[in-house]
């Protein structure tokens, strides 16, 4: 269990605690964003609007904590910053129509692709990992086409292009990661030998 | 030699008289059959219909004055599906009751994916009553615990026209050669989707058909028929698109909160238009336990085998 991305996952809960639920002042707000509080880009995604919309998002935060097992803290960091930005760029962009916004869901999305992604690097794993993988690009599709549900299980219904824009960015961050990853090793590599050769 | 003359001048005149009458009397025969088939030489027309208002308001009492109600609508929906009942009028029409159900069978199947639309009931003729007003459809409501009820009206006139090939049904065999007969049948049907609860419109759908072809005597009463019932199949199936094309309007308006009506869920929380959550559901944290699983085993495996 990745430490740091445990801590993480609890983090909507004394923000619960603190903020209340479908806290007004922290949620994602067209109008309030565009007039200049853009910390709600950020803040939107630690507000839940019910307690099932918390306890589910807080299990899945968990569960991901478990995927990023061995990962270091600041890959981990990575992934929900990158979560955040392209799933509040997504709403932002294009979803002219949800005018509030809030939920952890996206940025899992994009954190649990990332996290695929870091772990395909090791061979062992591939194999889970492209079976997870294309279930969970499955499941996306299955949203994409099925749309947003008027029938809903949080007082909010689920908007199912955040869990996409979260994917987009798992992807990204997932590949910048692992070419960060590959470019550190092959320059520690090169040190190492120039430092063999010289000593 | 006159009185010969004069005495077959008459008879001449008594042959022809009895002739012109043979003749007459036969084409009277003639014409009685050609009734028969249904032939009048003459342009006729009949149709059927059931008007929604004077269903609605069958005294021809008013309707309500404007309320400020706005039409709570508690997800999913339960919905009704019926046919308003004939006025009477009209001579009558190929839409048989069994017809009815199939065409509201055909209506309803379009709508059974939709995760807003709990169950939908098609109504039998027999539950509505003419004239029967709100109070009939509140009462069906109850009955089949309905939200929303959703009620068909229909028009339908058709013609039957004699065209110049009609002629050749004088020889008695034309009637069954000749397509001398041309018929035209219009039909309109209308959806209109009220909530039982405040009596009001939610949106409405039409749907409308023209159907022309020509047949011989002897069977273009039962062409004539089966264009009428193609008529209604025709204009129901534009119906239900058009149904089908309201409906997504209707609910762009309830995201937009624009549509006139407070939408709640079923644990009472009300739908905030505008809003959206991004939430996990149970298949996302399957497949995230999944994962884990499956890594950890991985893990082991490979533990195991370095040990």
């Amino acid at each position: 269990m990745n430490r740091f991305a445990l801590a993480l996952a609890f983090l909507p809960l004394p923000v619960a605690a603190a903020f209340g639920l479908a806290a007004e002042s922290a949620v994602f707000d067209r109008s309030a964003v565009a007039e200049g509080e853009v910390f709600r880009l950020l803040s939107a995604h630690w507000i839940h609007v019910d307690p099932m919309h918390l306890v589910l998002n807080v299990a899945g935060a968990i569960l991901a904590a478990a995927l990023l097992s061995g990962r270091r803290w600041f890959e981990v960091g990575v992934l929900y910053a990158a979560g955040m930005v392209f799933v509040s760029g997504g709403v932002w962009l294009f979803a002219p129509q949800v005018q509030v916004y809030c939920g952890l869901s996206g940025v899992l999305n994009c954190v649990v692709v990332g996290g695929l992604g870091l772990a395909s690097r090791d061979r062992v794993h591939a194999r889970v990992v492209f079976v997870i993988a294309l279930l969970w690009f499955g499941k996306l599709a299955g949203e994409q086409n099925s749309g947003a549900s008027l029938v809903t299980s949080t007082a909010w219904p689920v908007w199912p292009g955040a869990h996409l824009a979260g994917a987009v960015g798992g992807v990204v961050s997932g590949s910048l990661l692992t070419i960060c990853d590959s470019a550190g090793r092959l320059v520690g590599e090169a040190s190492r030998r120039r430092w063999v050769r010289a000593g | 030699m006159g009185r010969v003359s004069a005495y077959e001048d008459g008879m001449s005149k008594l042959r022809i008289l009895c002739a012109g009458l043979v003749v007459s009397f036969s084409l009277g025969g003639c014409t009685t059959m050609l009734q028969e088939f249904g032939f009048t030489g003459a342009k006729r027309g009949e149709g059927a219909s059931s008007s929604l208002v004077d269903f609605l308001y069958p005294r021809g009492e008013l309707p309500p004055d404007f309320d400020e109600t706005i039409p709570a609508l508690k997800l999913p929906l339960r919905v009704g599906l019926a046919f308003v009942p004939s006025n009477g009028r009209g001579v009558g029409t190929a839409l048989t009751e069994e017809h009815r159900q199939r065409l509201l069978e055909t209506t309803k199947e379009r709508f059974v994916g939709y995760d807003y639309i709990d169950e939908i009931m098609i109504v039998p003729d027999t539950y509505m009553r003419r004239d029967g007003g709100f109070d009939n459809v509140e009462q069906v409501a109850r009955l089949y615990s309905l939200d929303v009820m959703t009620l068909v009206s229909y028009d339908q006139v058709g013609w039957i026209e004699d065209n110049w090939k009609s002629i050749t049904y004088w020889t008695i065999v034309g009637a069954y050669i000749f397509e001398g007969s041309e018929f035209d049948v219009s039909t309109f049907v209308d959806a209109a989707v009220f909530d039982v609860a405040s009596r009001k419109l939610l949106f409405r759908a039409p749907g409308s058909s023209v159907m022309e072809g020509a047949a011989r005597a002897i069977d273009h009463e039962g062409e004539y028929r089966e264009a009428q019932a193609a008529g209604f199949d025709q204009a129901v199936a534009e119906m239900t698109d058009k149904l089908d094309a309201e409906l997504a309007r209707f609910r762009q308006r309830v995201d937009e909160g624009t549509a006139d009506v407070v939408v709640t869920n079923e644990d009472g929380s009300t739908y905030t238009p505008g809003s959206a959550s991004g939430s996990l559901g149970a298949l996302e944290l399957a497949l995230l336990a999944l994962a884990c699983a499956g890594l950890w085993l991985a893990e082991r495996r490979r533990r195991r085998v370095a040990s």
